[in-house]
């Protein structure tokens, strides 16, 4: 189910109403009580070369879907159908003949490196047991690797620990595309990087996107993250998306209140463009385990209706889709 | 890491610019180089893997060291330190510093084997109960519960009385029963390191799950099976040397600085031939001593939380 | 999950909390309880003799021996003879000594005693020494006050418990003559508290050192971790004793943790008693041990080896439950 017509041709990777709940026990004999419902009914496509940014505030679920993408997790309902096959309930064995086409970058530099192996290793093991290249090529695809994400080659006989952050995401960046993916799950991988070197990260991305003809789930929980490297942005709540639409649309153009509210908290450099009516929301993030009837959003919206406590609204519309009342 | 003339080289093909160290001034010190360097700053435990490695030495050149045979009965029983046996005779004549020497076998074969043993078993248990969790980890933990709930002494005792006293069983007793303890640990480190973003990544570059356990998992969950096992030697040198002093232990003839005390127990030994029943109980003392001391040197070297 | 919401309700189901815990842990230990008489029952098939065949009365004529074996039946698989076996278990019999006819739980409950006075004053002992010295090597870290302490622990860790004890009887008993040498009263004497207390300290001494030696140095880190820096720092300037009266609270802290720790030292007590009781003679379990070993007598070897398994169980489960009582930072779940 897509929900913009860029082109009219088969996206590369389809999510399909996927729902991800986990059980809460309590107890004596660890009854299940209820469930946090951390994906609650997700749909949206992404074609080939594109970057979908999927943004959303902490515990929102949209690390869960990027984890859930490349089977780190397992949906509890739902469908993701890569390249027109449905890889959902394939079993570690089964898998990994996708393995090699949906990557992950991860968002701690500090903890996606082994910390006991050195970085030509880190990089080499992967083309080793995938068999990519011939046994006498490894190291020199190392190199072209390393090369790719600009770390100079002599860095190879070094551990993590001598590296900084930006560098060891290259180098986790040089892992992930070791196995020639197609598809690459950004989960917020500059949030812990400082600013300036945040920019480097990014370009980098974006370079090898238009080299290698990548396609990006980009992760992140504010918009300005996202804005530079996305084709198009799909903002969540609370386990639902409530906005889908292209990047300068939604700068420009916001319809869900709570993308209007992000945007507000977004900093704009110029004075004179800074909007004058800020809209505030009220409260805190309700629990995952108990989410609000009706529209998620509806305890903390400025514009709620009385229809927003009862019925879940639907994503609509085409280029720009949201799940909103007032808007639709 | 000290940045020293940080030169701006472009020098990446998709024209990057980024800030490069001159290679000098980085050194690369792989983790066992670090551990080194960190467990030779406690002077304590350096002078205990001393001590460990002469006893060893003393140990394996046992028949050139040791002046007489241990098993060999000489004219003169029980009799005090003299020139011609420095640490005088036992109860049937035999020369106490040869059998002294020679004792040094026993501990350290009997440390060394029932750690060994229990380690491996231990490691491959904890492993399993830690990355696949579910029902094997509950049956393996539920194996450890019931296994830790007999004291040690009193079911190495009781085991050890049913199928016979000997080295070997009393090294198969204790590998079989130590287990537990290095399961658990292995299992508490293999929870956390489960984890980390490196072991997820490994999965998804769908590496194999023994690759992901032996060259992720264990690598880094290996140093508190180091300690631990260090103490385990210590627990266990003392433990033999406790069932040999009851005569349920290393049989005489074959000497055991354990069954050199039993003899002790008797108020007129002990009483009047200390030379008997002091140097052994002394030297089961500096051999714990100095294992512990290289433990306590190794965990603190090991501790992740006082890096550099 | 948002904090605030469910500390609440913990709050509020505080009693209830804990009254699952408990029935948690309780449930969780019953099939230990099992296992470990599986256990058991494994060990005895392992010596000769079978161990259906040492529950019945040797007392009894052959006749109705006969008749009792075939009634247990002793020709049958294993896991009905296990079944037997507990049954009867469960009844409080647990077998017949084959050395004196007696019953074993007769034989056992009369040596209980002996040894949990024993191990008693030893816990005593070993915490007392423990923890004042555990404090003040702790307030005066990297003293030479420190460095003695900890050596001194060093020490009580690695010196075998069995050569402590024979050093203690050599020096004290027959160089000095303080103390008796062995034995819980003095024969032909007049059995009186004194007689009883003098015999009393060598052993549980002994023992007491052996704990003390690792209570320490735990007593330390957890005095330091605790307490923090500046409470360290008060007892440096202000002296020791001002000290403790300034912190006494946090020092409550800092001993809570003492607690588990008390309940893991009672297998290595139970261990350490069967070694000292046969040195100093001393008439408890520990002893019972030795001489069922030397007389192959397993009935009574078995049921010492039950008991003690379930002395470690019954130890843990109380130390997890006063622990959960005690420290509020325990969550239940």
């Amino acid at each position: 189910m897509s929900n913009v017509t860029v082109e009219k041709r088969e996206p590369l990777i389809t999510v399909d109403g996927l729902k991800t709940y986990y059980p809460i026990k309590k107890g004596i004999l660890s009854r299940t009580v209820g469930h946090v419902k951390a994906v609650d009914g997700v749909s949206f496509s992404i074609f080939e070369g594109e970057t979908l940014g999927l943004v959303g505030e902490s515990g929102c679920g949209k690390s869960t879907i990027g984890r859930s993408i490349v089977r780190l997790e397992n949906p509890t309902e739902g469908k993701i159908i890569f390249q027109g096959d449905d890889i959902t309930g394939l079993s570690n064995k089964q898998m990994s003949d996708y393995r090699s086409n949906l990557q992950i970058i991860f968002q701690d530099p500090f903890s996606s490196l082994n910390p006991r192996k050195r970085i030509k290793d880190i990089i080499a093991e992967p083309l080793k047991v995938h068999q990519i290249v011939q046994p006498k090529d490894i190291q020199k695809r190392v190199d072209e690797l390393l090369d790719m994400v600009g770390l100079p080659k002599h860095y190879k006989n070094r551990y993590p620990h001598e590296f900084s952050g930006g560098q060891r995401q290259r180098i986790g960046i040089a892992r992930a595309l070791s196995l020639n993916p197609k598809l690459i799950v950004c989960d917020e991988p500059v949030s812990a990087l400082d600013v300036s070197i945040q920019a480097q990260v990014l370009n980098l991305l974006s370079d090898l996107q238009k080299e290698l003809n990548l396609t990006y789930l980009f992760i992140a929980h504010g918009l300005g993250a996202v804005k530079y490297i996305s084709d198009r942005i799909a903002v969540m709540y609370l386990g639902k998306v409530v906005e889908v639409a292209k990047t300068e649309d939604i700068f420009k153009n916001p319809k869900h209140p709570y993308s209007l509210a992000l945007l507000n908290a977004y900093p704009v450099p110029n004075p004179n463009l800074r909007n004058k009516e800020r809209i505030v929301i009220q409260g805190d993030v309700p629990s995952p385990a108990n989410p609000p009837k009706g529209c998620r959003f509806h305890t903390r919206c400025p514009i709620a209706m009385d229809i927003c406590r009862k019925q879940v609204p639907e994503l609509k519309g085409t280029d720009h889709a949201v799940a909103c009342f007032a808007v639709n | 890491m000290s940045l020293v003339n940080i030169k701006q080289e472009s020098d990446t093909s998709l024209g990057q610019v980024i800030p490069i160290v001159p290679e000098s001034t980085i050194k690369e010190e792989s983790y066992l180089q670090m551990v080194v360097r960190r467990y030779k700053k406690h002077k304590l435990a350096v002078i205990g893997l001393f001590v460990m490695i002469v006893l060893g030495l003393m140990a394996i050149f046992a028949p050139l060291i040791a002046p007489y045979d241990p098993y060999a009965v000489n004219e003169t029983f029980s009799a005090p330190p003299t020139p011609l046996h420095w640490l005088g005779t036992d109860q049937v004549g035999r020369d106490i510093l040869s059998r002294l020497i020679y004792a040094a076998r026993v501990s350290l074969m009997v440390g060394v084997g029932a750690v060994a043993i229990s380690v491996a078993i231990g490691t491959i248990l904890g492993l399993l109960s830690g990355y696949y969790g579910g029902k094997i980890d509950m049956v393996i933990m539920r194996l450890t519960d019931v296994f830790m709930s007999f004291p040690h002494l009193m079911l190495i005792l009781v085991v050890v009385s049913v199928v016979g006293p000997s080295l070997t069983n009393v090294i198969l007793v204790m590998g079989l029963l130590f287990w537990t303890g290095v399961a658990r640990l292995v299992r508490g480190s293999v929870l956390q390191v489960k984890q980390l973003d490196y072991v997820k990544a490994s999965i998804v570059l769908g590496l194999s799950t023994p690759r992901i356990l032996f060259q992720h998992i264990l690598p880094n969950v290996i140093a508190p099976i180091l300690v631990n096992g260090t103490f385990g030697i210590a627990a266990a040198i003392i433990i033999e040397a406790s069932l040999s002093f009851l005569g349920l232990g290393v049989q005489p003839p074959t000497a055991s600085w354990g069954n050199m005390l039993t003899d002790a127990q008797s108020l007129t030994v002990l009483s009047s031939q200390p030379w008997v029943w002091v140097p052994p109980g002394l030297l089961i003392m500096l051999t714990v001593l100095s294992v512990n001391f290289i433990g306590d040197g190794l965990r603190d070297a090991l501790d992740p939380k006082s890096i550099k | 999950m948002r904090l605030h919401a469910s500390l609440l309700i913990d709050y509020a189901l505080g009693g209830a909390h804990l009254f699952s815990y408990i029935i948690r842990r309780l449930l969780i230990t019953i099939p230990i309880i099992f296992g470990v008489t599986i256990i058991n029952f494994l060990i005895i098939n392992m010596a000769p003799g079978n161990p259906v065949e040492m529950m019945i009365d040797p007392n009894l004529s052959q006749e109705d021996i006969e008749a009792r074996k075939d009634a247990l039946g002793l020709n049958a698989p294993l896991y009905i003879q296990y079944f037997n076996w507990l049954m009867n278990l469960l009844k409080g019999d647990l077998g017949f000594s084959m050395s004196t006819f007696e019953p074993v739980t007769q034989i056992i409950s009369e040596r209980l005693g002996p040894t949990i006075l024993l191990m008693g004053t030893a816990l005593f002992i070993g915490l007392l020494i423990a923890i004042p010295l555990g404090i003040i090597s702790a307030t005066k870290q990297y003293s030479k006050l420190d460095y003695l302490v900890t050596g001194g622990a060093f020490m009580g860790i690695s010196i075998p418990n069995f050569f402590l004890g024979l050093g203690l009887i050599y020096i004290v008993s027959l160089q000095l003559n303080l103390l008796p040498t062995g034995g819980m009263v003095t024969l032909g004497g007049d059995n009186g508290l004194t007689d009883r207390i003098l015999h009393l300290i060598l052993p549980s001494v002994v023992l007491g050192i052996g704990i003390a030696g690792k209570k320490i140095r735990y007593v330390r880190s957890s005095v330091l971790e605790t307490l923090g820096q500046d409470y360290l720092r008060t007892a440096r300037a202000k002296g020791l004793r001002e000290f403790i009266v300034i912190n006494k609270h946090g020092l409550r802290n800092a001993l809570i943790p003492i607690i588990t720790v008390i309940g893991l030292e009672i297998p290595l007590l139970l261990g350490g008693a069967v070694i000292i009781e046969q040195i100093f003679q001393w008439p408890g379990i520990g002893q019972l041990t030795i001489s069922s070993i030397m007389s192959r007598d397993y009935p009574t070897l078995m049921g010492l080896n039950l008991l003690a398994a379930v002395i470690v169980v019954s130890a843990n489960l109380l130390t997890d439950i006063v622990y959960s009582l005690v420290d509020p930072r325990i969550k239940y779940e």
